[in-house]
C-alpha cells in the first residue's frame, strides 16, 4: 500500500470490533485495546522490552523509545505529525523489501491495522500503561436501568444498550435453581428444594436459595475443585516413578477454607507462606502443601541442582498465573518480548521459591520432606483425649499414698544401711592418664583430674586394699565445684563418656588376671548412652549423663566371685576415647563389694527329651508324658520313656541350644521337655522370656509358672516370667509343644534381683537417703524408686500402671495412622539466586535478590523479603492484579467466559476486558469487602445477568456468538468431575463425606500397568470397593501419569501443570463413557430402583421423577410419550430375554433390589441410561 | 464446532450482522483479538458435527504439498545402544577397557548414576557389524530383518537431544519440552490436520509387551497427550486386552439393537431441547453420538486378524497374531495407517541397559526387528511407503564407556543424549542412505547433528507442515512443537 491510500485507510478505520469495542465511528483510538496489541504482536518481538533482541535501538513499547531520534536520524513517531513519522512511512512502504514488518518476521499489517497506527499518530499517539499494569480504581456506576438488579447489571446493561441490544428474559425457576445449585456446589437440586423455591413466592427467594447454598458444605467441594485445577493437585509425584504422594491434608484445607469464607487475601498468604506467618498453626503450614504441588522426581542419576530449579521454576510460573495472570515462563531465559518482565525480573520472583527445604529427589517417598503430621479433627480430638487421660491416670500415679509412702521411706532406710555395708571404698595406690590428666586424691577416696584436658584419655588406677573375694565394682563419678557447670564431667557441658571400663588383678611376678563383667546397671544415663556400653567392647559407645549433672555411680557385676590373692592388686582402667573428644570424667571414686548375692546366677546347659507324639496338638499339650508325672519330686535324667509309637527316649544334653537363639524340633503333634539347673547365690528373683511354636509349660523346682495351649509362630519374649530362685541349686523344666508345622522355641535371661532387688535400684539406693543428708535424688530417681517400691507394694498403683501402659500403646497406635502430608518449610539459609542464562542450571549469571518485577511495583521497605513479603504484595491494595484476575475468574465460572477472555493472560497479549469498568468495579468491591469470597458470588448469582435465559435464537446466536456482551445466559457443559456426580446424586448413590485420602473409583483395564514402572508404589491400580466407589468425583485418586479415564474423557487435565481454563470438547469417547463404564451403567440401575421404588407405578410418573432429579424440571408430553414407550418396549424385550435383564442388573457393585421385578428394573434401567446421556443432563442451562 | 468453520463463521457474522461493507473490519478485529485465533483451538467443539471428515485447523489445507499423509512412530523407550546397533566403531576395540579421554569427553556431565565412578572404561561392542544391502549401511547382527529392507531406510546416527534422563527426555522427544503441559506431535497433526476417518480416532497408542527384564521405564500418558490443545486430540490407547478402546463395548445385556434402538431414543429427546434451547452444541452431541456407535463396529473389525492371509502375517513374524506384542501391534498398525489414521504411535519399552547389555539387548532386539522390518516391508509392497512415514527410534542413546564391571562378554552403558541413532523410511525420506556422523567414540557429532526440533521439524515438513507456522496462542504468545527453535533437515528429504 502506498502513503497515496492512507485516507482510505483512515476512513475504514470508523468501525471497530464488534463485541470488542463500544466505539462507533468518530471514537478516538484507544492505546490499549486497539494499538497496543498490534504493536505486541507485530512489532515487539524486535522493537520491545527484549533489550537482546532490539533492532536499529527503535524501542516501541515506551513513548520516549518510540519519540527518540534514531541513528538513521528519523523519529518513528512525531505526535500528531503522520508525515513525519518515519514508523509510517516504513510500514507503507512501497518496497517490500523496506516495508516493516519485515517479510521473514512473516506478521505482516493489515490495511485496517495499518490505519489504526496511523491513526492513533495523527491522534496525538498518545501512550498509555497497560490497563491491567494500573491499579483498580472503582469507576462510577453507569446510571440506574431498568431490568437492573444490582450494580452489576447497570454495567451490563449500560454496555448492551450502547449495542442496541435487549438483554433475554429472566430464566424459569426450576432452570435457574438448578443452574446455581450446579454452579455453587457442582450437585444438581433434589425435587424437594425445587418445589420449594418454585413455590416460594418471597421477594427474598432467590437469596434465600443463594445464601442456603454457600452455607452447604457441598459450596467448598465445589470450589475446591476449581483450585486444584490451578494448583496442580495430584495424588502421585507425577515424573518417572510417580509414586503415590501425601497432599490430600491440604485439599481438605481448601474445601474448608471456601466453607468457612477465609478471606482471598489470606487465602492467598497461608498458602504461600503459612510456615512463615508468626506462631504459625498446623492449619497455615497444611496449607502451603499449595508449594508442593509440582510435579517431582525420583529419577535415579538425576542431577540435583537442575531438579531444585524446575521446581522453583514451576512454582514461580504457577503463582504468576494463579495471581497475576501472566505468563513469566518466556523470562527464565530471556527478557519477556511483550510484557515488562526482565529475565532478571523473572529471577527476582524465583528467589523467593528457590529456599524451600526440599530435595531435589522425592526419593519415591509417600510425603517427602519438609513434611509433618497432619491429624484430622476426629484424629486430633482422638489423641487430645487420649493425652488428658494419660496425664489424669499419671497425676494419679504421681498422687501421694500416706501409708505406702511411709513404708517405702523405711524399706529405703533399711536398703541403704544393708548395701552400705556391700561396698567397700578403695583407696588408690597410683593413678596414671595415658592424656596427660593430673589427679589429685581427696579426702573420700575420689581422685580429681586436672591438668590439661585431653581428647582422648585413658586412666589407670591401682588399689593396694581391694576385698579378697571380688563380686561387682562401683564407679561413682561425682560431681564438683571445680568442674565445668559443677558437674562431674570434663566438656565444658559437664559432661563425660566413658567408653570402657575394665579391671584386673596384677600380680607381683606380672600376672595378670582380667575380670570379665556380667552386667553393668547406672542410676542414671543419657539416652542411648547406658552403663552397659563400657563394657561391650566397642570404643564408639559409652555410658554418659547429660542432662543431669550431679554424681552418679555405675555398678559393674563380675560374671563370677573372683578370689583376690595376697600379691595381687587390682587394676582399674577408665577409657575416654569418644569421637566426642575432652569428655572424661573429672572425679572419680571405686568401690568394691564381695557380696556373693551379686554374682549372677549360673545356668547349666539344657538336656532335652522327646518327641512324645499324642494324637493331636491338644493331646500333646495336656498329657504328662514320663517326667511330666512326678514333677514335684525332681526328674530322673537317668530314666527312660515310652515315645508312644513304640520307640524310647533318653534325656540328652543339647550345650549346642545357645541361649538367644531358636532352637528348633521334629515331629507333629508332639511334645518335647527342656530342663536346666539354675545356681543362684542367695534368694533372688531372675526374669525369664521365652516364646515357643507352638504351646509352653514352665516348671521351676516342680511347681508349675506357666501353662499355654497356644498355636502360633515362634518370637523372642512372647511370655514374661519372674522366678523366684533359692539359694544353691533350682530345676526348670520345660514343655514345648508342637501341633502342625514348624517345632521350635526361645530362651533368654532377662535379668536378675539379687536379694529381690533390681541392681539399678541397688544402685539408686546405694547412696544416702536425701532424708539422711545424702545428695538430693533427681526426680527421675525418686521416681524409679517410687515406681518399684509401689509396683511391689500397692496393687491399686500397678493397675493405673497397666492402664496407662495400655493408653500409650493406643496412643503410638494413633500416632502411626496420622497422616503426613507435605509442607513449605524454608531453609534456614537460603540458596542463592543468580540469573540463570538461556534459564540453564549449570550456567549462572550475576546473583539476584528476591523481588518483585518493578513493573508491578515494589515491596514496602519493611516488608520481609521472603514468600511472606510476596505473598501480602500479592493482596496488597494498589497491586493491579490479583483481585481482577480473582474476580474475572469466578465470572467465568458462572457466566462461561471471562470479562477478560483469557483469563490466564492479563498481559500485553492478553484480551481487552469486555466490560473494563465492571471488572474494575468489581475488583475493588472485592478487595474492600475484605476479600469475601462468598459475598462475591453472591453478588454475581443474584444479578440479572446471571438470571436470564440462555435460549439462543439464530439472530443472537449471529450477533454475539460468545455472548460476551451478555444478553442472555450462558448455556455449556458440565465439568467431568459434576458430570459424574450429577449420576452418582440423581440416583442416590453419592456419599456425602467430606475430605479423607483418595479413593479408587471403577476403572477400566490395566491402565496404570501399561504406563508404569513396575516397582512404582501405583503400578497397578487396585479398585476401591463399598463407599470409596461413590465419592464425589474430587476425591478420586488422580495418578498424574493416568488419570481417571472418565475424567479424562471430559477434559479433566492432568494436573502437572496448572489449568486455568478446561477446554470443553464433545467427543465420541464421552459418549461411549456415559453409555458403557460400569460406573454409569450402575448409577442408571441404581436411578432406575429409584424411580421404581419412589414414585407411583405408571410410567409417567416415574419418569417424571427421573426428570427432576437429572435436569430439574418436569418433561414435556412429547418427551414423557417417547420415555414411555422406550420403558414399555425395553420391558417387553428383558421379559421375553431373562438372561440379559440379569446380565444387565449385574453390573456395579450396588446392591441389586431383590424385591423388584429384574425384567422391569433392566428397563428402567436402559432407560435411565439413556437420560443420563441426555445434553441436557451434561449441561448447565 | 469445526474450528474452519468457526472462521467462516467469523466471515458470516460479518455479513449477516453488519453488512458487507464491514467486512474489512472484522479482519482487523480477528487480528486484533487473539483470542479469536486461540479460540479456533479452545473452542474446538468435535469437528465432526456435520459428518464430513474433519479438516483440522488448517481446513484440509497444508502449507505446502505433502509427501507423507500419515505416521507411524515406532518408540524405543529406554535409549537404545546406538554403538550396538547401527554406529559402527571398528577402532574401539583397541581401546577395551581403557579410559574414556578427557579430549572426548570435554568435560559433559554424567548422570548422578556413573558420575560417582573411579573410571570411565570403553566397552567395544560385542557384536559383528556388517554393510547391508546396496546402500551398504552399517548395522549389528542383532537386527537381521532390518538389514533386509535396508536400502529403504534412512539411517541418521547424528541425532541428539538435551536431557539426560528418561522422564525429561522422553517427554521432550514428544512434546518439544521437558516439562509437561505440551501437546505431543501427533496431538498437533491431529489438531492441524485433522483425519479424514470418521470411524476412528485420528491419534492412536499401541502399547507393546516385551521380553527382557520387567522392570521397564515408566510412559507417561503427557506422551500422547494434547497439552493445551482439546483434549480430542490426544491419542487414544487401543488395548491388546479387554474393550480395543476404553469403554467401547456395550454393558452385558445390551445388544447392538439394544444400543441402536436407545441411540434413536436419545437423538429424538435431544432434538426436543434443542428445539427448545436452540444451542447448536446438541446436535453435535447427537452426531458424536452416532460416531461413537460407528466406532463400536468399526473398531472391531479392525482389530479382527482374520483377513490376513499368511504370507502377510509371515511378514510380521510368529508374534504377529499374539495381542499385544510388538510384531502384533505393527500389523495393526499397518491397518490403521491403511484406515487413514493420521498418527500411530507404538511404544516398545525396556531399552534402558545399564547393565548386563549383552543379556538383554538381543532379547529386545529379536522383539522388535521382525515387526518393524515386516511392517516397511507390508507397506512397501502396498505402496503405501510412499506416502507413510516411519519413525524407528528412543529418547536418547547409551555411553561408550561401561556402567558397572566390565567384562569381554557383558557390559552396560548409560544414557547419552549427544549422540544417537534413529531411522526413518518412506513418506518422503530418502531412501537408502546414512546420514551424519559420531567421533570415533560415539560420543559427539562431528557431522551433519540433528537436533530433535530439526527431527520433529523435518517430520512436520513431510506432513506439509511448516513447523514454525503451525501455532497455539496461549498465553501471551504463539506455542509450537518446536519451541523457537529446529530446522528443516533438507539432507534427509527425497
Amino acid at each position: 500500500m502506498g502513503a497515496i491510500d492512507l485516507l482510505n485507510v483512515i476512513g475504514a478505520l470508523a468501525v471497530l470490533a464488534p463485541g470488542d469495542s463500544a466505539a462507533g465511528s468518530g471514537a478516538r483510538v484507544d492505546f490499549g485495546r486497539d494499538v497496543r496489541p498490534v504493536l505486541s504482536q507485530h512489532c515487539f518481538a524486535c522493537h520491545g522490552p527484549d533489550e537482546g533482541r532490539r533492532k536499529a535501538g527503535l524501542r516501541l513499547d515506551l513513548a520516549e523509545g518510540a519519540t527518540a531520534l534514531l541513528e538513521s536520524g528519523h523519529r518513528a513517531i512525531v505526535p500528531h505529525d503522520v508525515a513525519g513519522s518515519e514508523l509510517v512511512a516504513r510500514i507503507t512502504h512501497e518496497s517490500v523489501k523496506r516495508r516493516m514488518p519485515p517479510r521473514s518476521a512473516d506478521k505482516p499489517l493489515s490495511p485496517d491495522q495499518v490505519a489504526t497506527l496511523t491513526r492513533w499518530i495523527a491522534e496525538g499517539a498518545e501512550y498509555r500503561e497497560h490497563w491491567s499494569f494500573l491499579p483498580p480504581a472503582r469507576p462510577a456506576l453507569p446510571p440506574p436501568s431498568a431490568g437492573a438488579r444490582n450494580e452489576v447489571d447497570r454495567f451490563v446493561l449500560a454496555r448492551l444498550r450502547a449495542e442496541g441490544l435487549e438483554p433475554e428474559p429472566e430464566a424459569d425457576r426450576e432452570t435457574l435453581l438448578r443452574r446455581v445449585t450446579l454452579d455453587l456446589t457442582g450437585l444438581p437440586p433434589a425435587p424437594a428444594e425445587i418445589d420449594a423455591f418454585v413455590a416460594d413466592r418471597d421477594p427474598d427467594a432467590w437469596e434465600k436459595v443463594v445464601r442456603r447454598l454457600l452455607a452447604s458444605p457441598r459450596y467448598g467441594e465445589q470450589m475446591a475443585r476449581h483450585w486444584l485445577d490451578l494448583a496442580r493437585y495430584g495424588d502421585t509425584h507425577g515424573y518417572h516413578l510417580d509414586n503415590e504422594r501425601a497432599l490430600w491434608r491440604w485439599r481438605e484445607w481448601v474445601i474448608d477454607a471456601f466453607n468457612r469464607n477465609l478471606p482471598f487475601d489470606r487465602f492467598t498468604i497461608e498458602q504461600l507462606a503459612g510456615d512463615l506467618l508468626p506462631e504459625p498453626d498446623d492449619a497455615a503450614r497444611i496449607a502451603t502443601g499449595f508449594l508442593r504441588c509440582n510435579p517431582t522426581t525420583g529419577e535415579g542419576g538425576l542431577i540435583e541442582e537442575e531438579y531444585l530449579v524446575k521446581y522453583a521454576v514451576d512454582r514461580v510460573n504457577t503463582a504468576a498465573t494463579v495471581w497475576l495472570g501472566l505468563s513469566v515462563g518466556c523470562a527464565q531465559c530471556h527478557d519477556h518480548k511483550f510484557d515488562p518482565i526482565s529475565q532478571r525480573d523473572f529471577y527476582g520472583m524465583f528467589a523467593f521459591f528457590h529456599s524451600i527445604a526440599e530435595s531435589g529427589s522425592d526419593d519415591n517417598a509417600l510425603a517427602p520432606a519438609p513434611a509433618i503430621q497432619a491429624p484430622d479433627p476426629e484424629q486430633a480430638d482422638a489423641l487430645a483425649a487420649l493425652r488428658a487421660r494419660i496425664a489424669e491416670e499419671e497425676a494419679r500415679l504421681d498422687a501421694p499414698l500416706p501409708s505406702v509412702d511411709a513404708a517405702q521411706e523405711e524399706w529405703e532406710r533399711a536398703w541403704t544401711a544393708r548395701l552400705a555395708g556391700r561396698w567397700q571404698v578403695l583407696d588408690p595406690a597410683r593413678a596414671t592418664s595415658s592424656g596427660g590428666t593430673t589427679f589429685t586424691e581427696l579426702e573420700d577416696g575420689s581422685l580429681l583430674a586436672g591438668g590439661e584436658n585431653p581428647a582422648s584419655d585413658v586412666d589407670e588406677i591401682e588399689f593396694d586394699d581391694a576385698p579378697a573375694v571380688i563380686t561387682a565394682l562401683r564407679l561413682e563419678t561425682l560431681a564438683d565445684p571445680s568442674l565445668p557447670l559443677g558437674g562431674p564431667g570434663r566438656y565444658p557441658n559437664g559432661n563425660f563418656v566413658l567408653t570402657g571400663f575394665e579391671a584386673e588383678l596384677a600380680a607381683a611376678d606380672g600376672g595378670i588376671r582380667p575380670i570379665a563383667f556380667a552386667s553393668a546397671h547406672e542410676d542414671h544415663a543419657q539416652d542411648d548412652f547406658p552403663a552397659s556400653n563400657a563394657i561391650d567392647g566397642n570404643a564408639a559407645t559409652g555410658w554418659a549423663i547429660l542432662p543431669r549433672l550431679s554424681s552418679h555411680q555405675a555398678l559393674f557385676v563380675a560374671r563370677e566371685a573372683i578370689e583376690r590373692r595376697a600379691d595381687e592388686r587390682l587394676r582399674v582402667r577408665l577409657r575416654f576415647e569418644s569421637v566426642f573428644a575432652q569428655h572424661g570424667a573429672g572425679r572419680v571414686r571405686l568401690s568394691a563389694s564381695g557380696d556373693p548375692e551379686l554374682t549372677p546366677c549360673t545356668l547349666s546347659p539344657w538336656r532335652v527329651l522327646g518327641p512324645f507324639h499324642a494324637e493331636d496338638g491338644n493331646a500333646a499339650h495336656a498329657t504328662p508324658f514320663g517326667p511330666e508325672q512326678a514333677i514335684a519330686g525332681g526328674v530322673d535324667f537317668g530314666a527312660s520313656w515310652p515315645d508312644g509309637r513304640g520307640g524310647g527316649l533318653a534325656w540328652v544334653e543339647r550345650p549346642d541350644l545357645a541361649d538367644g537363639a531358636t532352637a528348633s524340633f521334629a515331629g507333629e503333634n508332639a511334645a518335647v521337655y527342656l530342663a536346666r539347673t539354675i545356681e543362684s547365690r542367695g534368694e533372688r528373683t531372675v526374669n525369664l522370656a521365652l516364646g515357643s511354636d507352638d504351646g509352653l509349660a514352665v516348671w521351676l523346682n516342680g511347681v508349675r509358672l506357666l501353662d499355654r495351649n497356644v498355636e502360633r509362630s515362634v518370637a523372642p519374649r512372647q511370655e514374661l516370667l519372674a522366678a523366684g530362685l533359692r539359694d544353691g541349686g533350682n530345676l526348670l523344666v520345660v514343655k514345648v509343644v508342637n501341633h502342625r508345622g514348624a517345632f521350635a522355641f526361645h530362651f533368654e535371661k532377662a535379668g536378675e534381683e539379687p536379694g529381690g532387688l533390681p541392681l539399678r535400684i541397688a544402685a539408686l539406693l546405694a547412696g544416702a537417703p536425701e532424708a539422711a543428708g545424702g545428695a538430693p535424688r533427681g526426680d527421675e530417681a525418686r521416681r524409679a524408686l517410687r515406681d518399684h517400691f509401689r509396683r511391689r507394694h500397692a496393687p491399686e498403683w500397678s493397675a493405673i500402671q497397666e492402664r496407662v501402659a495400655a493408653l500409650r500403646a493406643e496412643q503410638a497406635r494413633l500416632d502411626a495412622s496420622i497422616p503426613r502430608t507435605m509442607v513449605a518449610m524454608e531453609l534456614a539459609q537460603p540458596r542463592p539466586t543468580r540469573v540463570l542464562m538461556r534459564g540453564q542450571y549449570d550456567r549462572p549469571g550475576e546473583p539476584v535478590e528476591a523481588a518483585i518485577p518493578p513493573a508491578l511495583g515494589r515491596l514496602p521497605e519493611e516488608a520481609p523479603r521472603n514468600r511472606l513479603g510476596f505473598a501480602r504484595w500479592l493482596v496488597a491494595r494498589d497491586q493491579p492484579l490479583t483481585a481482577r484476575v480473582a474476580v474475572n475468574r469466578l465470572w467465568l465460572r458462572l457466566f462461561g467466559s471471562g470479562i477478560v477472555g483469557t483469563a490466564q493472560d492479563f498481559g500485553a497479549q492478553g484480551e481487552w476486558p469486555s466490560h473494563p469498568e465492571l471488572l474494575d468495579w468489581l475488583a475493588v468491591e472485592f478487595m474492600e469487602s475484605g476479600w469475601d469470597v462468598k459475598r462475591l458470588c453472591e453478588l454475581l448469582v443474584t444479578s440479572a445477568a446471571y438470571r436470564r435465559s440462555s435460549a439462543v435464537t439464530p439472530a443472537l446466536l449471529a450477533r454475539d456468538r460468545e455472548n460476551r456482551l451478555l444478553a442472555r445466559a450462558a448455556r455449556f457443559r458440565l465439568d467431568a468431575e459434576e458430570i459424574r456426580d450429577v449420576a452418582l446424586c440423581a440416583s442416590g448413590l453419592l456419599v456425602e463425606r467430606i475430605g479423607g485420602r483418595s479413593v479408587k473409583p471403577y476403572q477400566p483395564g490395566d491402565l496404570w500397568k501399561v504406563v508404569g514402572y513396575p516397582t512404582s508404589s501405583t503400578a497397578s491400580f487396585v479398585q476401591d470397593h463399598g463407599e470409596a466407589l461413590w465419592r464425589r468425583s474430587l476425591y478420586t485418586f488422580w495418578k498424574r501419569t493416568s488419570p481417571p479415564a472418565n475424567l479424562t474423557a471430559f477434559d479433566a487435565p492432568s494436573r502437572e501443570s496448572c489449568t486455568v481454563e478446561r477446554p470443553r470438547t464433545n467427543t465420541p469417547l464421552q459418549a461411549l463413557v456415559l453409555m458403557n463404564d460400569v460406573q454409569f451403567v450402575e448409577a442408571a440401575r441404581v436411578l432406575a430402583q429409584r424411580l421404581l421404588r419412589e414414585a407411583g407405578p405408571r410410567a409417567e410418573e416415574r419418569v417424571t421423577l427421573a426428570f427432576r432429579l437429572l435436569v430439574g424440571r418436569r418433561p414435556t408430553a412429547r418427551e414423557l410419550a417417547i420415555c414411555a414407550a422406550a420403558a414399555a418396549r425395553e420391558l417387553e424385550r428383558f421379559r421375553a430375554d431373562a438372561g440379559a435383564a440379569r446380565a444387565l442388573l449385574g453390573q456395579g457393585e450396588a446392591p441389586v433390589d431383590a424385591a423388584l421385578d429384574p425384567a422391569e428394573l433392566a428397563a428402567w434401567t436402559t432407560l435411565s441410561s439413556t437420560l443420563l446421556n441426555l445434553d441436557e443432563t451434561i449441561s448447565r442451562g | 464446532m469445526d474450528p474452519n468453520r468457526e472462521r467462516e463463521w467469523v466471515t458470516r457474522r460479518a455479513l449477516l450482522g453488519r453488512g458487507a461493507a464491514r467486512l474489512g473490519a472484522v479482519a482487523l478485529a480477528t487480528l486484533l483479538n487473539p483470542r479469536l485465533l486461540a479460540r479456533d483451538g479452545a473452542g474446538d467443539r468435535g469437528a465432526l458435527a456435520g459428518g464430513g471428515p474433519d479438516l483440522g485447523i488448517l481446513g484440509g489445507v497444508p502449507h505446502f504439498a505433502p509427501r507423507a499423509k500419515r505416521v507411524i512412530w515406532l518408540f524405543m523407550s529406554g535409549g537404545p545402544s546406538q554403538l550396538d546397533l547401527f554406529d559402527w566403531k571398528p577402532g574401539l576395540a583397541r581401546h577395551y577397557d581403557a579410559d574414556l579421554p578427557d579430549s572426548v569427553r570435554n568435560g559433559q556431565r554424567f548422570t548422578t548414576m556413573t558420575s560417582g565412578q573411579a573410571r570411565f572404561p570403553v566397552a567395544p561392542t560385542i557384536y559383528r557389524f556388517a554393510q547391508r544391502g546396496e546402500s551398504g549401511a552399517w548395522m549389528s547382527d542383532l537386527l537381521p530383518r532390518l538389514a533386509t529392507v535396508a536400502d529403504d531406510l534412512c539411517i541418521v546416527r547424528s541425532v541428539f537431544t538435551e536431557s539426560i534422563n528418561h522422564d525429561p527426555g522422553i517427554t521432550f522427544l514428544h512434546t518439544g519440552s521437558e516439562l509437561p503441559g505440551r501437546p505431543c506431535l501427533g496431538a498437533w497433526l491431529s489438531w492441524g490436520l485433522g483425519s479424514p476417518n470418521r470411524n476412528l480416532p485420528s491419534f492412536v497408542v499401541l502399547h507393546s509387551s516385551w521380553s527382557g527384564k520387567r522392570d521397564a521405564q515408566a510412559l507417561f500418558s503427557r506422551l500422547w497427550g494434547s497439552g493445551f490443545l482439546p483434549s480430542r486430540h490426544q491419542g487414544v490407547a487401543l488395548r491388546a486386552q479387554g474393550d480395543p478402546v476404553l469403554y467401547l463395548s456395550n454393558p452385558p445385556g445390551i445388544d447392538a439393537g439394544a444400543r441402536r434402538r436407545m441411540l434413536d431414543d436419545l437423538e429424538q429427546l435431544n432434538r426436543e431441547r434443542h428445539e427448545a434451547v436452540g444451542d447448536p452444541e446438541i446436535q453435535t452431541r447427537i452426531a458424536q453420538y452416532e460416531m461413537a456407535y460407528r466406532m463400536q463396529s468399526s473398531v472391531p473389525e479392525l482389530t479382527d486378524l482374520s483377513g490376513e492371509p499368511k504370507s502377510v502375517l509371515d511378514l510380521y513374524g510368529p508374534e504377529a497374531t499374539t495381542p499385544g506384542t510388538f510384531a502384533a501391534n505393527c500389523l495393526l498398525a499397518r491397518r490403521l495407517a491403511e484406515r487413514d489414521v493420521r498418527f500411530v504411535e507404538v511404544f516398545l519399552r525396556d531399552w534402558d541397559h545399564h547393565f548386563d547389555l549383552t543379556r538383554d539387548l538381543p532379547l529386545m532386539c529379536r522383539d522388535m526387528d521382525h515387526g518393524a522390518a515386516g511392517l516397511i516391508q507390508d507397506l512397501k509392497q502396498r505402496g503405501m511407503l510412499d506416502d507413510t512415514l516411519v519413525v524407528w527410534g528412543g529418547e536418547f542413546g547409551r555411553t561408550v564407556y561401561c556402567q558397572g564391571a566390565l567384562s569381554r562378554e557383558n557390559y552396560g552403558r548409560d544414557h547419552h543424549p549427544r549422540c544417537f541413532t534413529m531411522f526413518l523410511a518412506g513418506g518422503g525420506i530418502r531412501p537408502g542412505i546414512t546420514w551424519g556422523e559420531t567421533d570415533d567414540f560415539s560420543y559427539n557429532v562431528v557431522r551433519d547433528g540433528v537436533h530433535v526440533h530439526d527431527l520433529n521439524a523435518t517430520i512436520l515438513h513431510c506432513l506439509g507442515l511448516d513447523h514454525t507456522k503451525l501455532t497455539f496462542f496461549l498465553q501471551g504468545r504463539d506455542y509450537r512443537l518446536t519451541d523457537v527453535h529446529g530446522e528443516v533437515v533438507r539432507g534427509l528429504l527425497a
